[in-house]
Parts: C-alpha cells; structure tokens; sequence
C-alpha cells in the first residue's frame, strides 16, 4: 500500500443565480404594497379591518437578504416606506424566492404558504392575523375568480364596488410595474 | 387521504416514560450537564407530595435542587416569571425543572426566555420566533394529561398588568426532556382530569384536520385520539388506576407532538378568547366547544372526521359513507362530554360554564383575531363564530 494519499481536487459548486424570478418577486411585491396603499383608502373590508390597530411596521421579505417591501399603517391608512426599518412589528419572510413565486402569482393561498411552512413570521400573532386578513382582502380585489377558487377556503361574494376597485387597480399597475423595475430593495 | 405537497416536522424532546420513570431525574440532568437545577412548581403539586418522589432520585448522587419554587399560580403571571427569574440566577442554578399542569410548564419557558437572554422583560420576546439562541437545559414533568406543553414550542404567559395574555412559539422554546410518569398524575381530581382530557382530545382532532397537517403528525394525533377517547372516562371515574393514567399520559403527549406541527384550528381560537373574555378554563371551553366546531367543518372535514372514527371504532361495520362516520365522531365526543358531566360535572354548555350571553359578541370578536383560526379548515368569520358560541350556549 502506498503512504501517500492522492491528492484530491475538490470541485467547485456555485449556486444558480435566479435573476428573472427574484426580479419578478421584487416588482410583484412593489406593485402589491403600492396597491396596498391605495386601497386601504378606498376598500370598506380594508379600512374596518385596520381601523382598530395601532401605528405599526411591517416588513414583506423574501428571506434575509432578498427583494423586500415595507409599509407602515399610520392614522387612517397604510402607506409604503422607502428607507429600511429598524425591528418592524411584524416581518414576513419567505423561506426563498421559489416559495414566494407561487404565492405572490396567486397561485397558493397565503394560508397554505403558513401551513407549509414557506413563511416565517416575527411578531405578534394577532396582529400578523389583522395584516393577512388585508392581505387576503386586496387578493380578493387584485385577482379574477378563476384565480380566487384557489386561494380561498370560502370564495369572497360578487361585489360591484370590487370589480370597481379591480378596474382602477389594473391601470395603476402599468406604471407601478414599471417603477417596480426600478425600485432598490434594500 | 391527501397529503401536503410539503411540510415539515420537528420534534427534538426525549421522551422517558412509564412506571416510576422519574425516577431517572437525576441521571436525565446529569445528561444535559446539570448539578443545580431549580424546581417549579405549584402548592397543590408539592401538598401531594409529588415533589419528593421526584427529589428522591437524586438519592445517592451529587446532585441537589438549589431550592424549589412552589407558588406558580393557576394562570401563569409574567410577575411569577420574573421572580423565578431572580431566585434562578441569585441561586445560580443551571437547569429548571418543572412540574405540574400547563401553567407552571409554561412558566418554567418563561423562566428560560429570561434567564437564557439574560433579560428582565419578558414583553419583549413574546410573539412567533423572537428568541435567537439555545435556552438553557429544562425537563418538563407534566402532572396533567392535556396541555402538552412538555412537547411543544409554546408557551402562554399572563400580563395582569396589560390585562393580556402573552404568546410565545419558537423552536428554542422545546423542553430536552419530558418525564411521563403515571405515579405524577394519580391525584389529580376527576374533573380537572376531565377537562385537561377534553383539551388533549382537542389537539389530537384538530390537528388531524387543520390546514398544517401532515402524514406525521397525522400519525401521533391519530393515536393519540384513540387513547384518548377510550380512556378518558375511566381516567375521571378511576383515577388511581396507573396502567389508565399512563394511557392518558401517552394520548396527552402524542397530542401535544401533533399540534405543535400540524397547529390547531377554531376550537382552539375560540377556547383562547372564552378563556380571555369570560375566564373559563381552557380544557372545558375545549370540551364545550369541540362538537360544535366538528359540526361547523363537516363539509370539509368530513372524509377526515370518518377516518378517525374508523380507526378508533373498528368494530363498528355500520359506517359506508364519509358523513355517516363524521356525524358518529361527533356524537362519540358529545356522549364523552355528557358521561363526563355525569361523572364529574364537567359543564355540557357555556351557560353550564359560567358564560354570561351578552359576552359572546367581545368573544366572537376576539376569536377572529387568534392565531389559531388562520389554519380552520372552514373559514370563519365574525359571524360565524357568532354563531357557533350561540349554538354552544345551551
């Protein structure tokens, strides 16, 4: 047997790098909370449900480091926030940017996402419960039927007022798309 | 049956359990490199002597509690925790054991949070995944068959202060150790038996049928609801029989693993606001409540429901069609709950409980805003929770 031992070469692996899906995921997040901003002026479900809370923070992430929006609610309304926020109230990160995809298409209902774990929270539960249940509320306004049948245990009832809502959420994500582009997360 | 696309499951507790299984005290911390540990505890645990069988393991060795703590009250107060808290590190003890019901094991995590962060104030860490470092080494002795809280990574603690009740879940929050010892549950009275019965039963059905589940907690919840539900009413009738209390010790435990993966639905949601609003205990606004909820969710839990039924009551050949199981289940839980009241008096209705009607709107409310609901496998709404506590009343 020889003493010596053959030198190894070890190879080197580089993760791929997923450009065109954490790209989408940043300008569908933009254009998500600058809807957001916008409707929590205008949607009754929305406006009663964020009446009651208080003043808070809340981060949307796609893990640590990923494309990330953040939002305030402050007084009456929620408003989105440029500059990076020191311990939010409530941050939500997406494990990674393959779990965010289906979510943010509409694909898979935010409380599937929970229940398969695809999202962590940080905060207090009660008021993650409160932000979902906007969340689920501008989903309701920003996806067509054929969409909703997935994403919600109880499909939310025809309303006019949505429909309304939808048609003027619709032409405002032209030009939030575009600034979506645009747009540093930090 | 269809299973997740995905899930996970976690469970990191050794669990020592069977016949004078505390008996290994000693040599479980001496595992986890403790020489002074500090004991938790509650008057009615330690007035039953219960503390010395567990002390009696350190016969024999160099290992010696720095002192024990028994004034945890029913509902665990951050004041308690913060007094422990002190005692902990006055004493410079390197371990908690706890002993007791879901209060005083919830209060040893509390405890943990505050001396493991080397923090004063337990606010701060209270939410989903707030604590980033490994606590320090804790055994959890139930003297219960309910909370499960000796398996799980929660822990709900009162701040009379704030007039709240403060929540807490993290990964670091698991206990290393959970003794289950029959010898530690034979003198608790029929019906907190009863009732901290009922909550197990709780965890084991919703976690079989909560949007979180999965093919591994769908093993323990599925055992645990056929322990359970056969030995639950012998439990409250006999209750120094040891083989009986272990049985119901195992069910407890297998719950507790369940739910702490697969989590809980609307019973549990609005059990916790019951419990908020109108101070009735947990396990019997479970109890109360449970049948009710069950009903609620039949259209889409009935397959699930049917299963459980079928896998706790084989010899029942009558049942073809899925409804036709579901609606036996739920019928099993309400006589349960019925001979419970017979036996012991576990109230059947929140009027039996103590609830007063015009309550049940700030109930209903509050029920909404639990976590517990997001995961219901029906959704809920105000309204519907209206409905289901008027239905519950009488």
């Amino acid at each position: 047997m020889p003493d010596t031992v053959k030198e190894l070469t070890l190879k080197n692996y580089a993760p791929k790098k997923k450009w065109f899906k954490r790209g989408l995921v940043k300008i569908i997040l933009y254009i998500l909370v600058k809807e957001l901003k916008g409707l929590s002026k205008w949607d009754t479900t929305i406006k009663k449900e964020i009446e009651n809370w208080d003043d808070k923070t809340i981060l949307l992430s796609v893990h640590e480091n990923g494309p990330s929006v953040r939002v305030e609610k402050k007084g009456d309304g929620i408003n989105f926030i440029k500059s990076p926020v020191q311990n939010p109230d409530i941050s939500i990160y997406f494990k990674n940017v393959n779990v965010a995809f289906p979510t943010l298409l509409g694909r898979k209902s935010i409380a599937k996402a929970f229940s398969e774990n695809a999202v962590e929270l940080r905060g207090l539960i009660n008021d993650a419960i409160v932000f979902i249940r906007v969340m689920e509320a501008v989903e309701a306004i920003l996806f067509p039927g054929f969409l909703q049948n997935k994403i919600f245990i109880r499909k939310p009832k025809f309303s006019w007022g949505r429909i309304g809502l939808r048609a003027i959420a619709y032409i405002k994500a032209i030009p939030f798309f575009v600034m979506g582009i645009f747009y540093k997360s930090k | 049956m269809r299973y997740p696309e995905y899930y996970e499951f976690f469970s990191p507790i050794k669990i020592v359990a069977g016949k004078k299984a505390v008996g290994n005290l000693a040599f479980e911390l001496r595992a986890l490199n403790s020489e002074k540990p500090l004991i938790i505890t509650d008057k009615g645990v330690s007035n039953a002597g219960l503390i010395q069988k567990a002390v009696n393991s350190f016969d024999n060795t160099n290992l010696r509690p720095a002192g024990v703590y028994d004034d945890v009250p029913q509902d665990s107060s951050v004041r308690v925790v913060n007094k422990i808290a002190s005692i902990y590190r006055e004493k410079k003890c390197d371990a908690l054991i706890a002993i007791g019901g879901g209060s005083v094991l919830d209060t040893a995590k509390g405890v943990n949070i505050l001396v493991s962060e080397d923090s004063n104030d337990l606010m701060k860490f209270t939410g989903v995944n707030r604590l980033e470092h490994p606590l320090r080494p804790y055994i959890a002795i139930p003297t219960t068959a309910g909370t499960g809280s000796e398996v799980t990574s929660a822990a709900v603690i009162a701040n009379p202060e704030k007039n709240i009740k403060m929540g807490f879940t993290s990964p670091f929050l698991y206990p290393n150790t959970a003794i289950l010892d029959p010898e530690m549950t034979l003198t608790l009275p029929p019906k907190l038996t009863s009732a901290t019965g009922m909550d197990a039963l709780t965890h084991a059905v919703e976690a079989y049928t909560c949007l979180q589940k999965n093919p591994v907690s769908d093993s323990y919840a599925m055992i645990s609801a056929k322990l359970i539900l056969e030995n639950i009413e012998k439990a409250t009738e006999k209750g120094n029989d040891r083989y009986i209390r272990f049985l119901m010790l195992n069910g407890a435990t297998l719950a507790g693993i369940a739910f702490s993966n697969a989590l809980v639905g609307a019973v549990h949601a609005i059990a916790h606001a019951l419990g908020g609003v109108c101070h009735i205990p947990h396990g019997i606004a479970n109890s109360i409540m449970l049948p009710v909820v069950m009903g609620y969710n039949i259209n889409k839990s009935a397959k699930l429901y049917s299963e459980m039924y079928r896998f706790i009551y084989p010899n029942d050949k009558t049942v073809t069609k899925d409804e036709e199981g579901a609606k036996h289940l739920i019928e099993k839980i309400r006589n349960v709950s019925f001979n419970l009241h017979k036996l012991c008096g576990l109230p059947r209705s929140l009027k039996e409980a103590g609830v007063s009607k015009d309550k049940l709107e700030e109930v209903a409310q509050a029920s909404i805003n639990d976590g517990s609901i997001v995961l219901n496998p029906e959704k809920v709404t105000y309204e519907d929770s209206l409905s289901m506590l008027n239905k519950a009343f009488e």
